[in-house]
């Protein structure tokens, strides 16, 4: 029984060994994500997406721990019903209840014990959890709850390796005080010794089967932490996937940002180019209106002294007119006061009077006679001395009272 | 600048527009005011010689005007008689526009054919041209209608070359006493013929308006006594034998009645008669002298001479009478009033620093335009186109007869009958 004992505690040992040995893997696979590049997406949408996976990480572990507390309340309850027929049994036995409460204090020494080694295994995956801060934080939040689902499922197997060395020191204490009894009572007993050893028989047979269902049970659960290691290797990769489509992702928007940034910079160069060309259009126009205008005022300028000496030709030209008709116009003697005539005169080049006409005449047929007569008298008529003032048509107002 | 340039532009748009126009307009305020010169060829004429020179005749007239001045025959270059002898350019260079050229023909013996034209020199074109014919004695009077034809061509103005005058004169007789005759002659004084000889002064003639007949003041009788006198027939009668003083007749318009001037009532006082009638009306209401009335020619008032200021002056009175208004104040001695054709003016006489001389009062501006520089003169009237202005003047060598331009700047004598000349009238149009 020892021995079995023994062996039993060995393979469970070996078993959570095992368990941790697949718990660093899955967090050496996480730390294998180097952070650096993690940060350098930057950006928090991925990290979003990671959180939906997280969801169903979680939920899936949330199932997983119900079945595990279901299960483990079904092993409590078949405890409880044990430790019931081992209070009867202590009941009957006295002496047989210091031994199991001493069995009980190294239990609950064992138990000690356990949750030491328990709050070692945590330390240790707070200290890894440490080491994963810098990494992103839905890898680290999972990683955390990976590390305590692997405590759970310590702290389960170690329940069961406890109830399990509970059960087998009960069974050794049953089995101790039937010994006990078959050797003190032995005689009082014969009668009853068949039935008991039947009695006992059953009984192991009974543990027997309830140690292969456990077995099984356990197998089933290794088989099931296999599984969702697997699950989670698979997430894992799944998120390394992500994070890489993250990465990818953010390098995509990087150079997607660079490129925008190329070309917002092309853009800002192009309009600088515009600006700088629009300033140089607009004083190119400037210097040219400037131009322009010196031009008109120079040419303003010219035409002015042009015109000025034109002017000057004109006045010229129309003062030796007037003087010539003026001192060929008799006034008709008598004549009333007021008259004024306004002839048209026609010249040829030369000066030569080739036509006149009365426009409006005075009333007095002797005045408009004598303007006619000054006119023609007066032909040929003064040439300027500027060709271009001569005049074609030459309206004279004749005004002595002007 | 957009402003600036906009300036510039309208400048230069003026500018060129200035010159497209070819247009100068040119005032003429100074001209020798004088007469027009004018080419009066003498006329071309047969192989008998007619009595009268007609160019010269109408040079004559129309250097009378004082508008025209005839270039001296001498200086013609050319004396052309038909139009195709005219060489323009020469006329020309003469410088006168006016080119009279004519002849005169005798188809039968007494009888005359007498023709002109006028050319513009300047448009070398005939602007005027007339034929006559008469006998020998209306040679005078066709030289006179073709002045009147060429002044009012040239002038605008009716000429008033063929009208008449009429003047007195006083002649010593053979037995030493005066003789007085009442003549009548062509307007530059020539061809008079007396149409009344007295004894005892004639004064005041008066044309009636139709030119037939002349109303006169006679003192052959004695006494004053103012006749009508028809020039055709010479028949004359009597209108105002009136007690006391009867003088300085005045036609109406219409010659219908005569203004004059009776002191039958006291002291002269102004009358109108009424010819077919023999109706008087007092007009004038004074203490003073009032005399020497004259019509408007609209008939509407009347000018008299009144020393009722202490002077003799002008005034002026409804034509049937009434409060009379003084128009002279220049002057102590204005008296002799006549209108002029148009009503705008008074001819009358002035006495100017000693001197009695013609001048006309401006009814518009009531000024007053000395015209005369006798001493003497006295008895204005205009000619009936109103351009001049008749009037005697006296001098040491006698009284003649003088016309001047309504302006005053030309001034002529008349060729008269030989004696003392007084009291000259100018007719009015022939009808």
């Amino acid at each position: 029984m020892k021995f079995r004992r023994l062996f039993d505690n060995v393979s469970a040992g070996f078993l959570a060994v095992v368990v941790h040995l697949l718990f660093v893997v899955v967090l050496i696979l996480s730390l294998d994500w180097t952070p650096d590049r993690i940060d350098a997406s930057g950006a928090p949408t991925p990290l979003q997406a990671v959180v939906v996976e997280e969801h169903l990480v979680e939920a899936e572990i949330q199932r997983l721990q119900e079945r595990e507390r279901e299960k483990e309340q079904d092993e409590q309850a078949r405890i409880r019903e044990l430790e019931s027929k081992l209070e009867e049994a202590a009941d009957k036995r006295q002496r047989e209840e210091e031994r199991l409460a001493e069995l009980q204090a190294r239990l609950e020494e064992e138990r000690q014990r356990a949750a030491l080694e328990r709050e070692k295994r945590h330390d240790e995956s707070e200290q890894l959890a440490i080491l994963k801060q810098r990494q992103e934080e839905e890898e680290r939040r999972l990683a955390q709850l990976a590390a305590k689902r692997k405590a759970e499922d310590e702290r389960k197997r170690r329940a069961e390796e406890e109830r399990r060395q509970l059960e087998e020191a009960r069974l050794q204490a049953q089995e101790d005080k039937r010994r006990l009894d078959q050797e003190n009572l032995k005689t009082e007993l014969e009668t009853s010794r068949l039935e008991e050893d039947r009695r006992r028989a059953e009984e192991e047979k009974r543990l027997a089967e309830e140690q292969t269902r456990q077995a099984e049970e356990e197998r089933r659960q290794a088989e099931e932490e296999k599984r969702l290691a697997e699950e989670q290797k698979r997430r894992a990769e799944e998120l390394k996937k992500v994070a890489e489509e993250q990465k990818r992702k953010a390098e995509e928007q990087k150079r997607k940002a660079e490129e925008a940034k190329r070309l917002a910079e092309q853009q800002k160069r192009q309009a600088e180019e515009d600006k700088r060309k629009a300033e140089q259009a607009r004083e190119r126009e400037q210097a040219e209106l400037a131009l322009q205008e010196a031009l008109a005022e120079e040419q303003l300028s010219l035409d002015l002294t042009r015109r000025s000496l034109r002017e000057k030709a004109k006045a010229e030209y129309v003062f030796q007119i007037r003087s010539k008709v003026e001192r060929n116009w008799i006034r008709p003697a008598g004549t009333p006061k007021g008259l004024k005539c306004l002839i048209r005169v026609e010249q040829i080049p030369g000066g030569e009077v080739v036509g006149t006409r009365i426009v409006q005449s005075s009333g007095n047929v002797a005045f408009d006679r004598s303007v006619e007569i000054a006119v023609n008298k007066s032909s040929p008529l003064p040439q300027p001395t500027d060709p271009t003032v001569f005049a074609r048509v030459i309206n004279f107002e004749f005004d002595p009272e002007g | 600048m957009i402003a600036r340039t906009f300036v510039y532009l309208t400048l230069l748009v003026w500018g060129s527009a200035a010159v497209a126009q070819g247009e100068l307009n040119i005032r003429i305020t100074q001209g020798l005011e004088g007469a027009q010169p004018i080419a009066i060829v003498p006329f071309g004429q047969g192989a008998e010689p007619p009595p009268s020179d007609i160019a010269r005749i109408v040079a004559s007239d129309l250097a009378s005007s004082g508008l025209f001045t005839p270039i001296p025959a001498s200086d013609l270059p050319g004396s052309p008689h038909v139009a195709e002898d005219i060489d323009f350019n020469d006329w020309r260079l003469l410088g006168t526009a006016n080119l009279v050229i004519g002849q005169v023909e005798s188809p039968s013996a007494g009888r005359y054919a007498v023709e002109f034209r006028l050319f513009d020199v300047f448009k070398a074109s005939q602007t005027l041209g007339y034929r006559f014919e008469g006998g020998g004695g209306e040679l005078r009077s066709i030289a006179h209608r073709i002045s009147d034809l060429l002044f009012e061509h040239l002038t605008g103005l009716r000429g008033a070359f063929n009208t008449r005058i009429a003047y007195v004169t006083e002649t010593p007789g053979a037995d030493g006493r005066p003789r007085y005759s009442l003549n009548v002659a062509d307007s530059d004084g020539a061809n008079w013929k007396p149409v009344l000889d007295s004894r005892q002064p004639i004064i005041s003639p008066a044309w009636s308006p139709d030119a037939r007949q002349l109303a006169y003041v006679s003192l052959e009788n004695r006494r004053s006594q103012i006749y009508v006198q028809d020039l055709a027939s010479g028949e004359r009668r009597r209108v105002a034998t009136f007690p006391g003083l009867n003088g300085a007749p005045a036609w109406s318009p219409d010659g219908n009645q005569l203004a004059m001037t009776l002191s039958k009532d006291g002291n002269p006082e102004i009358y109108a008669l009424h010819l077919a009638t023999n109706r008087l009306r007092r007009l004038t209401q004074s203490v003073s002298i009032d005399t020497e009335p004259a019509w408007s020619p609209d008939g509407q008032s009347l000018v008299f001479t009144s020393d009722r200021s202490g002077k003799p002056q002008i005034y002026q009175m409804p034509a049937a009478g009434g409060r009379a208004t003084r128009l002279t104040f220049e002057g102590d001695y204005n008296a002799r009033a006549s209108y002029s054709p148009d009503g705008k003016r008074l001819a009358l006489v002035h006495a100017d620093r000693g001197a009695f001389r013609i001048a006309t009062l401006d009814l518009d501006g009531n000024t007053l335009l000395v015209l005369s520089d006798g001493q003497l003169d006295e008895s204005p009237s205009f000619a009936p186109n109103g351009s001049m202005i008749l009037y005697a003047t006296s001098d040491s060598e006698g009284a003649s007869l003088a016309a001047v331009s309504a302006d005053g700047r030309f001034k002529q004598r008349l060729a008269t009958r030989q004696g003392r000349v007084r009291e000259p009238a100018w007719s009015p149009f022939r009808p």
